[in-house]
């Protein structure tokens, strides 16, 4: 395991949601309501255009110990992800299926301002015990709230009706964060249950976008993918001072094409909400992409052919195939899964 | 109460009648339970709500204390509102462990406070009375006593009625001047003690949220306890809906999904749902009539979604 201080260079992505949706772009462009992604909304604070992401950089099996673990950094935003399980079930007697539970916490140092862990005050009454993560202290609501909105997120992706009486733990930890740090915990967590060997339908990838109204009265919504802090905030550069709009956060799970975690913050109509839940879908679809990519690649590196890799079931199939089609088409590697 | 486990028969028959446009209890997929709002309930607050859903299933009491406070450094003209959201050990849910009790209640009081506050609903600087000094700071304090089905949308229903019909004392600053100490006075004091003067909070466009559950390949409203229960309901969706019509969150429970081709229509779906609720809400707290004063009693309404038509049955007092 490397240091996390001095984390590899991520590399920028080259996936662009134009080629992917020409005809959403084309229909667009005849529509003279919708704005033209082409015009000025390529302005953004880190010089990225409206729909690009941030370089990503995924790592596996960083913590050796756990049964599966992934890190996952999109530039400022780091999170690092272990899961332990299947294991015995405490406590019930019997279930039929298995259960997912997930640990979300923030490190004292990921905010701006450093957080006090739970020791220095008295803290809450009844706080948790036990559960890995940063502070060791009771988890705060949004602690609690960010653990069940990963839990379900992920919940639809794993095969729990083969885990009769079993459960899954997923610990996130929150390094450093700068905007979208849900999202890429769900990513993070997917990717460390795929590592982890446990039986999955398919792998959910999460994307945030923040869409807002450069001025009153006009009805033209900007939406960019993936947004840092400074334009989630909205304050100065991020929204260009706009007053309506919100963040949009998808989780999405190509292979069967479902929607299993949404969140949205802050007021939009209907044009507006239209086009940040479809340019999330498309954002979530560039993430599977990169997701599915550096599993391949690792596979190949440490799995070493097929004896590795058994517990994957039928998604060692489907990557099989799906890789001799990147094979042939290097260029362009994107989200659709069939 | 309720026991938890549903057998699979019981799940069919759920679903298949949710197919036939019949649930459990008679309604259809886009019928909610009879609605009941009772105002000015905890005299002693600033502003209080009681909303009923069905017949004594979902009860949840909203209450607005207001108290003045200096505003930090960073957000010197505002003021503050602080959320809490609770499910009284009283309403004795189905979820014995205590942990699953405080998540559910930080679940609720997240997703709610994210509705609140991001949609920009309470304007927060019309709550500074001196900048740097003296701001109010609303204490929202939201308590679930039966918990028999819906209990976001119990608990934004009575919120809003709760903040809508708050009122606060009139207050004026005062300033200039200096005192025995040589200090610049920075002081206030109340503009009338008339109770009947208390001007209401600035609140506007206030969302109400309402949930969306996908039985089978069906969308309900206004699940029933027994519709909530394990395995019934796969996939939840919960809309915030502001009296304009615009979206102001979305929050997803429940571990299954939507099709990602229909989650616009799908969050669209709630609009109109949202907008015939807010009418009957408004007419029964009485804002759709001249300003009511603070201290008569408004009594309380119950309000039945048929067909399209609200009809309204108001009782005065209880």
């Amino acid at each position: 395991m490397y240091n996390c201080y001095t984390p590899r260079v991520a590399t920028k992505t080259q996936v662009s949601t134009l080629q992917t949706n020409s005809e959403i772009q084309a229909q667009r462009k005849k529509d003279d309501t919708g704005p033209s992604p082409a015009r000025s909304e390529s302005f953004r604070m880190d010089g990225r255009a409206y729909n690009q992401l941030r370089p990503v950089f995924i790592d596996l099996n960083t913590v050796s110990h756990a049964s599966g673990s992934a890190y996952l950094e999109m530039e400022h935003t780091k999170v690092l992800v272990a899961v332990y399980g299947p294991k015995a079930r405490q406590d019930v007697e019997f279930s039929d299926e298995g259960k997912l539970i997930c640990d979300f916490r923030y490190s004292p140092f990921a905010l701006r301002a450093r957080r006090p862990t739970g020791k220095e005050k008295g803290g809450r009454e009844g706080g948790r015990e036990g559960g890995g993560g940063g502070g060791g202290g009771p988890q705060r609501d949004e602690e609690r709230a960010a653990s069940r909105t990963v839990s379900q997120a992920l919940e639809a992706s794993v095969q729990l009706a083969k885990l009769p009486k079993s459960v899954v733990e997923v610990f996130v930890l929150v390094l450093q964060t700068d905007g979208g740090e849900v999202g890429a915990a769900i990513s993070c967590a997917s990717l460390a249950l795929a590592e982890a060997g446990i039986e999955l339908f398919g792998l959910v990838a999460s994307c945030e976008v923040v869409a807002f109204t450069p001025s009153e009265g006009k009805r033209e919504w900007r939406v960019r993918v993936d947004p840092t802090a400074a334009e989630e905030g909205g304050e100065e550069g991020g929204r260009e001072g706009g007053k309506e709009g919100g963040v949009v956060g998808l989780a999405l799970m190509p292979v069967s094409g479902e929607v299993t975690q949404v969140w949205q913050k802050g007021r939009l109509d209907t044009r507006g909400s239209e086009r940040a839940l479809e340019m999330a879908a498309d954002g979530a679809r560039m993430v599977h992409a990169l997701m599915r990519k550096r599993l391949l690649t690792y596979m190949e590196q440490e799995g070493g052919g097929e004896g590795g890799w058994g517990g994957l079931g039928e998604m060692t199939r489907d990557d099989r195939a799906m890789r001799a089609q990147d094979e042939k088409h290097p260029e362009s590697v994107d989200g659709d899964v069939k | 109460m309720l026991s938890q486990a549903r057998s699979r028969t019981e799940l069919a028959f759920m679903e298949a009648g949710v197919e036939q446009d019949v649930r459990a209890d008679g309604r259809r997929r886009v019928d909610y339970r009879d609605i009941s709002v009772t105002v000015d309930v905890v005299p002693s607050s600033h502003g209080s709500a009681r909303v009923i859903l069905g017949h004594d299933a979902t009860e949840v009491l909203a209450v607005v204390k207001a108290d003045l406070s200096q505003p930090s450094y960073e957000r010197a003209r505002c003021g503050t509102l602080e959320l809490n959201v609770e499910v009284s050990p009283l309403a004795l849910l189905y979820k014995e462990t205590g942990r699953e009790v405080e998540d559910l209640n930080a679940e609720l009081t997240t997703a709610f406070e994210s509705f609140l506050v991001e949609s920009g609903a309470l304007d927060m600087e019309a709550l500074c009375i001196t900048p740097g000094k003296y701001a109010w700071t609303i204490y929202l304090d939201v308590i679930v006593l039966e918990g028999q089905g819906n209990i976001l949308d119990a608990v934004s229903l009575a919120a809003y009625a709760a903040l809508r019909t708050a009122a606060l004392p009139g207050v004026d600053a005062i300033s200039g001047g200096l005192d025995s100490a040589n200090n610049p006075i920075e002081d206030f004091e109340l503009s009338s003690t008339d109770i009947l003067d208390a001007k209401p909070l600035p609140v506007q466009n206030l969302p109400i949220c309402i949930t969306l559950n996908r039985i089978g390949n069906f969308v309900v409203v206004d699940t029933a306890a027994e519709e909530e229960a394990e395995g019934g309901v796969q996939a939840r969706l919960t809309v915030a809906v502001d009296e304009t019509g615009h979206i102001c969150g979305l929050y997803k429970g429940a571990g299954g999904g939507f099709p990602v081709g229909e989650m616009h229509t799908l969050a669209q779906h709630a609009v109109p749902i949202a907008k015939k609720v807010l009418e009957g809400l408004k007419a029964a707290i009485g804002l759709t009539d001249k300003k009511e004063k603070k201290g008569i009693e408004k009594g309380s309404s119950k309000l039945r979604c048929e067909a399209g038509t609200w009809r309204r049955d108001a009782c005065v007092g209880e």
